[in-house]
């Protein structure tokens, strides 16, 4: 009887990585449920000939659907590296129209973060919600 | 009639310039990129003892700021994306418009391939505003920082603009198995010596292989169903402003009375 040899060595465990496209989904998320539904969250998903780009877009569906695009990221094949576009210049430390390269998911983390909760990010949402009530 | 201009500031305190344009011209709408002026000083140039008065419709982003002298709930929001914002244009007279106005990553910051997916991403973006307010009087207008000719203005995946009306009005093509529109851009027959007004937008003298020298980064498109309603000869480069020349003595854009960039203006007899 013959034995099949193991030739993929140990299986790593699974890591508890979350994906880009799961954490910008849980914040567009968010969004709608700390406005109320006033402003919608939303990820909108390209892919091109080797990478996938998610886009964080706030829609406002009392004017007509406005949509408002903060920021974008861009993998390869695997999740990590990820590259983030502050679309609207929001992080000081970020040069105009440069990705932020980030290594793993603290450092995705770190940058959404900084990004949403940026004077530049809030004041659009503090406007967005004051053209709700016109 | 309704008259639109674009202009790259170059960060420069130039309101007083764009005050008198404003008026000379009778803009009814004002597109002004890398504008640094606060917007209490830019309202009061443009205002302060005019009849034509401008106002600036609500607006989250900052990368471009659009005025109007047309009434306020004229300019309606439809997206806004970094350096793309898309605009309802809902004039009291004559039909609707959709303006995109772009300001797009400069060379410096992107290659050719990035800034190709750029121009991508804006022919979508587009696409999706149409399909929202439900027409194709589209009117692209802005800095792209790329030339008429380069991939990501012309290929069918990006703007798909082309060079002739008579292209244009083709309406569009099917390219792997997917019918794209056109656009007509009539920047591309503004280059050079024996076009009308100067022979670019922006100059650039670099050590590379490959320098145009004059290029135009600022530029118009329009989708076919706007050019019952454009002559070409109703676009122009500005090269001055009353008595300030925009060029300097040797024909180049002078940085000093303006901006590295010349405006562009257009007019559509919408209203007609």
């Amino acid at each position: 009887m013959s034995t099949t040899d193991n030739l993929w060595g140990e299986i790593p465990s699974q890591q508890e990585v979350r994906a880009p496209i799961v954490i910008l989904r849980e914040q567009a998320s968010k969004l709608g449920e700390l406005t109320n539904m006033s402003l919608v969250g939303n990820v909108q998903i390209t892919r091109d000939y080797a990478s996938i780009s998610m886009i964080l877009r706030i829609i406002v569906p009392s004017l007509d659907n406005y949509e408002y695009d903060v920021l974008k990221a861009t993998h390869e094949a695997l999740s990590y590296p990820v590259k983030v576009y502050d679309f609207n210049d929001t992080l000081a430390t970020a040069k105009s129209w440069e990705p932020i390269k980030c290594e793993n998911e603290v450092e995705f983390i770190k940058v959404v973060k900084g990004i949403l909760t940026s004077e530049t990010t809030h004041k659009v949402i503090a406007s967005l919600l004051a053209q709700t009530k016109i | 009639m309704l008259t639109i201009l674009f202009w790259n500031l170059n960060g420069r305190h130039l309101h007083p310039l764009v005050a008198q344009l404003a008026q000379k011209e009778a803009i009814d709408i004002l597109v002004l990129a890398e504008c640094k002026v606060a917007y209490p000083d830019l309202l009061n140039a443009l205002n302060a003892g005019n009849f034509r008065k401008y106002v600036m419709p609500f607006s989250p982003t900052r990368r471009l700021q659009i005025l109007t002298s047309l009434p306020f709930k004229s300019l309606r929001p439809i997206h806004d994306a970094g350096s793309i914002s898309v605009r309802r244009i809902v004039p009291p007279l004559g039909d609707e418009l959709l303006l995109v106005a772009v300001h797009l990553p400069s060379k410096t910051f992107q290659d050719s391939p990035e800034q190709t997916f750029g121009l991508v991403r804006l022919a979508g973006i587009i696409e999706e505003a149409e399909e929202k307010v439900q027409h194709n009087r589209t009117l692209v207008i802005g800095d792209l920082n790329l030339n008429p000719f380069e991939r990501g203005v012309v290929s069918a995946d990006g703007l798909h603009g082309v060079m002739t009306r008579h292209i244009a009005l083709g309406g569009s093509r099917v390219v792997d198995g997917v019918r794209r529109k056109f656009l007509y851009n009539p920047m591309w027959s503004r280059f050079g010596d024996n076009s009308i007004g100067p022979p670019g937008t922006y100059y650039y003298r670099g050590t590379t292989q490959t320098v145009y020298f004059w290029n135009i980064f600022d530029q118009v498109l329009l989708r076919p169903d706007l050019l019952p309603f454009f002559r070409d000869e109703d676009l122009k480069i500005i090269t001055k402003i009353e008595d300030v020349s925009l060029l300097s003595s040797s024909g180049l854009p002078d940085k000093s009375a303006g901006s590295d960039h010349l405006p562009i203006l257009i007019r559509l007899s919408l209203n007609r």
